[in-house]
């Protein structure tokens, strides 16, 4: 049985939602609620990614016994670990679970590090350095082969190997869709509790905040952390759906920018802004990449540039005319 | 005509409104204008310079409606010394005066003339200055163009007794040779209500009285109504 | 001897890049992340003019200056002025210039398409070397690049401390109210920076055509070493910058070439993470940078 191309289509489009709402909420933790600008988003998403391409097939490997080497035979090895997990699925979600908690933990880590330059600088000089770190992993990740396969990147074993093949897709995206929630809800409870105040106080004026006898030093590290945690686990679904990370695949545009437009559109400082703008923007995007193949051969370049134009000029639009997004901050909620 | 005639002027900062309907008149001698911190005194010297933002009303200058009109185009016919930061502190005294006098030259003499001082000073740079030093140079670069108006906002502020009555009595000599239309908007209120001709007194945004500074002083109730507050408000 | 005259001829392109991000910065406050592909259009004009009509690569210079120029102002007229006058933030500028270099990474990919598809020229990954001419049995662009350089460094000096102009710069830039209140102009003084940076963009993206490869993706490339070479030089000091360019752009080459030698030349697709290496480290620990002592030397002159 062959799926519907619209089902296909929406499914596609709640899996990319699910993915970049968790990350956009992360982001809005730091930059939204504690005022930190990290434009080197990209770092924990791809941290994420990374450890979803490294560590699974190293665990399966050595649970199956398996002589292959992960990287220069990864295309075999990554099939016949699907056909285990196909008549093992415990094993797979046992491996999932330690890979989540293992990224989380370094996205963690990577939120700590990069509180080091937030806690010290101000401003354009903090933005610059934190998308100075950003743009590290992926250079890192394109070096160094012997992490996720370099220019040519891995597989990743498919988790739903077990389910029939045509409803594997759809699974996936309401695993992804629960992940979401999971995520929305936790973060929502955590906006809407004194600490999310106490992060809005520091944002607007971290003075009075110390004075009133608050570290926000530690705050920071604490937001930083967290919000880490959160993007790690967004990089990690996202390269479990595509089944594969590719080094180059984890840029400033994709990660940093689309997600900071998505904020900027929604509403900072306001979880259901988040919603708004995520839905708006992956909508647009996916409608796009549908209706260029239309103009194909009628124009004389590349049609994926016109993608550039329109996320630039709608970002410039934004932020000319509805400067505080579409569901803009309520004040005292 | 008059050199400034402001009718029913409402104006603030964005979303914010300091004046409320102020009607204002300054001729050819000094006018003085006290009221107590935050009652909009020197929002009005800044709304004629174009620095604040104007909701209604109109302010003229020698007839010429001026209102909406870019401050570098307004400073053609004004003169502006700002409370605090009014020299440029990174270039030297020459240069200050001449940024001031642009796009003539400046005239030497005529500076010289009021503000000996700054004679064998040219080559230091402003931010090397005293506080009274400083307030004679911005003195010197409103004055660099001859202008035929000038507003002061609290040129005395922050200085020692010895320097705002030497300030003070600078004002007064200016205006004295020049002839000139003169706003001073002061905190010090007798000293500045000494060299006055006329006054106006702001509280809340709002004129409370305009007329000879005398009757102000002679006024029983003065310094309840006025200097009681201002105290209040200082302390 | 051949890695010396890259690094000479990178260097100084990337100084030249260097004093338009800084003049911008300092004097309208806006760290501009859409600053090389001002080069890079530059770059496109060189191969226009080489390619298509068929004229020496430096002739493409006062169009690419123009053009850029003319773009840059753009950018600051008709989207940061307008950012600026409602709020202080630097946040909405930054989200903003980030924003025009999505847009003109677009606007550059489709010029390169369609100057292949209607020219048959190759416009990615090109190279104009052949086209370069030879003075003293060197090639131009070594000489030409120095040369320009060296005219920014007088010229600059020239026009903020000998011109009128410089002083309402100068004014401008320390309180910009009260420039305002002494008749400078300064929106036009604002405008003309970021046209005069716009135009030094284009102006090195026309030497980066006529000694490397060009291509739309360098854009992207680029944008970290210029930015670094301005930290390096303290972002808001005109010499320091120019000064900072070159030590990048020297140390991306040489050390990079001095460290493949010793190591092996794995080290050589390293080389993007010097730049950053250099502004977390600036920005760290030193974040005056090369400012401090330029303004000792500059004292004592």
């Amino acid at each position: 049985m062959m799926l519907e191309p619209w089902i296909i289509f929406l499914a596609d489009l709640v899996a990319i939602f699910s993915i970049y709402l968790i990350i956009n909420l992360s982001l809005n933790l730091e930059f939204g609620f504690a005022g930190i600008p990290n434009f080197g988003k990209v770092l924990a998403v791809g941290a994420g990614a990374f450890v979803m391409g490294m560590l699974p097939i190293g665990l399966y490997g050595v649970m199956f016994g398996m002589t292959q080497h992960s990287i220069h035979d990864n295309l075999e090895m990554t099939q016949l670990i699907n056909e285990r997990l196909a008549v093992h699925p415990e094993l797979g979600f046992l491996v999932f679970g330690i890979t989540i908690s293992v990224a989380m933990a370094v996205g963690m880590l990577l939120g700590l590090l990069s509180s080091y330059p937030a806690i010290r600088l101000r401003g354009d000089y903090l933005a610059i350095v934190l998308l100075a770190f950003g743009e590290m992993i992926r250079i890192v990740g394109i070096n160094q082969e012997e992490l996720v396969g370099g220019t040519l990147g891995v597989r990743v074993p498919d988790l739903l190997s077990f389910v029939p093949e045509e409803y594997r897709f759809l699974m996936f995206s309401v695993l992804l869709l629960g992940f979401a929630g999971m995520v929305y809800f936790a973060v929502s409870k955590f906006t809407g509790s004194p600490v999310g105040r106490l992060l809005r106080a520091m944002r607007d004026d971290e003075t009075a905040v110390q004075a009133l006898g608050r570290d926000t030093t530690k705050i920071k590290m604490k937001v930083l952390m967290v919000a880490g945690m959160i993007a790690a686990l967004g990089g990690l679904l996202y390269a479990s759906y595509v089944e594969g990370v590719v080094a180059f695949g984890y840029n400033r545009l994709n990660w940093t920018f689309l997600p900071f437009v998505m904020i900027l559109v929604g509403g900072l400082a306001n979880n259901k802004g988040v919603l708004v703008g995520t839905i708006i923007f992956v909508a647009i995007r996916k409608l796009v990449i549908y209706f260029n193949d239309g103009l194909d051969g009628l124009i004389p370049f590349d049609i994926i540039w016109l993608d550039y134009l329109l996320l630039g000029g709608i970002m410039l639009v934004v932020l000319m005319f509805r400067p505080k997004g579409l569901m803009p901050e309520k004040p005292n909620t | 005509m008059m050199p400034i005639s402001i009718d029913s002027l409402c104006c603030g900062y964005g979303k914010h409104q300091i004046l409320y309907d102020v009607s204002f008149e300054a001729g050819q001698q000094i006018t003085v204008i006290v009221g107590s911190n935050g009652s909009g005194k020197s929002t009005l010297l800044k709304a004629i310079c174009g620095l604040a933002d104007v909701y209604s009303g109109e302010i003229s200058l020698y007839d010429k409606r001026i209102t909406g009109l870019p401050t570098y185009k307004i400073m053609s016919m004004v003169s502006y010394m700002p409370q605090t930061n009014n020299v440029f502190g990174d270039i030297t005294i020459r240069d200050n005066l001449l940024v001031a006098s642009m796009p003539d030259k400046p005239d030497w003499n005529h500076i010289f003339e009021f503000f000996p001082m700054l004679q064998d000073r040219l080559h230091q740079k402003a931010k090397d200055l005293s506080g009274g030093q400083r307030q004679l140079l911005a003195m010197a670069m409103c004055i660099s163009k001859k202008p035929n108006i000038i507003l002061f906002d609290e040129p005395t502020a922050s200085l020692s007794p010895a320097a705002s009555n030497m300030v003070l009595e600078k004002i007064k000599e200016i205006q004295t040779a020049l002839h000139n239309c003169i706003v001073l908007v002061e905190q010090n209120v007798k000293d500045a209500l000494a060299i006055g001709d006329r006054c106006y007194l702001f509280a809340g945004g709002k004129k409370m009285f305009s007329g000879k500074p005398d009757v102000l002083l002679a006024d029983k109730d003065f310094d309840s109504k006025f200097l009681g507050l201002a105290d209040d408000n200082t302390s | 001897m051949i890695i010396l005259v890259d690094a000479a001829i990178y260097a100084t392109i990337l100084s030249i890049l260097c004093v338009g991000l800084t003049l911008t910065y300092k004097i309208t406050n806006v760290p501009n992340f859409a600053h090389t592909s001002f080069a890079i259009l530059g770059m496109y004009m060189a191969l226009i003019v080489t390619k298509i009509f068929d004229a020496n690569p430096y002739l493409a210079i006062p169009m690419a200056f123009v053009v850029s120029g003319a773009t840059s102002l753009f950018l600051y007229y008709f989207v940061l002025r307008i950012l600026q006058k409602r709020t202080k933030s630097f946040l909405p500028l930054i989200v903003a210039t980030l924003s025009f270099d999505i847009f003109m990474i677009g606007i550059l990919n489709i010029l390169a398409d369609t100057i292949t598809s209607e020219f048959q020229v190759i416009s990615r990954d090109f190279t104009l070397r052949s086209h370069d001419i030879l003075i003293f049995d060197m090639p131009a662009i070594l000489i030409l690049s120095l040369a320009a350089t060296a005219c920014l460094v007088l010229g600059l000096y020239y026009m903020l401390y000998k011109t009128k102009f410089g002083i309402k710069m100068r004014c401008s830039i320390e309180n910009t109210s009260l420039a305002q209140i002494y008749c400078i102009n300064t929106q036009r003084v604002f405008c003309v920076s970021w046209f005069l940076s716009g135009g030094l963009g284009g102006t090195a993206g026309v030497f980066l055509a006529v000694w490397f490869q060009g291509d739309p993706g360098l854009s992207v490339l680029l944008l970290p070493s210029v930015f670094a070479g301005s930290i390096v030089g303290g972002f808001t000091s005109i010499y320091g910058s120019i000064v900072g360019g070159l030590v990048i752009g020297f140390s991306e080459i040489l050390v990079t070439d001095l460290l493949a030698r010793n190591f092996g030349y794995w080290i050589v697709s390293y080389r993007p993470i010097i730049p950053f290496l250099f502004i977390i480290t600036t920005l760290l620990l030193w974040p005056r940078g090369l400012s401090e002592i330029i303004k000792k030397v500059q004292e004592r002159i």
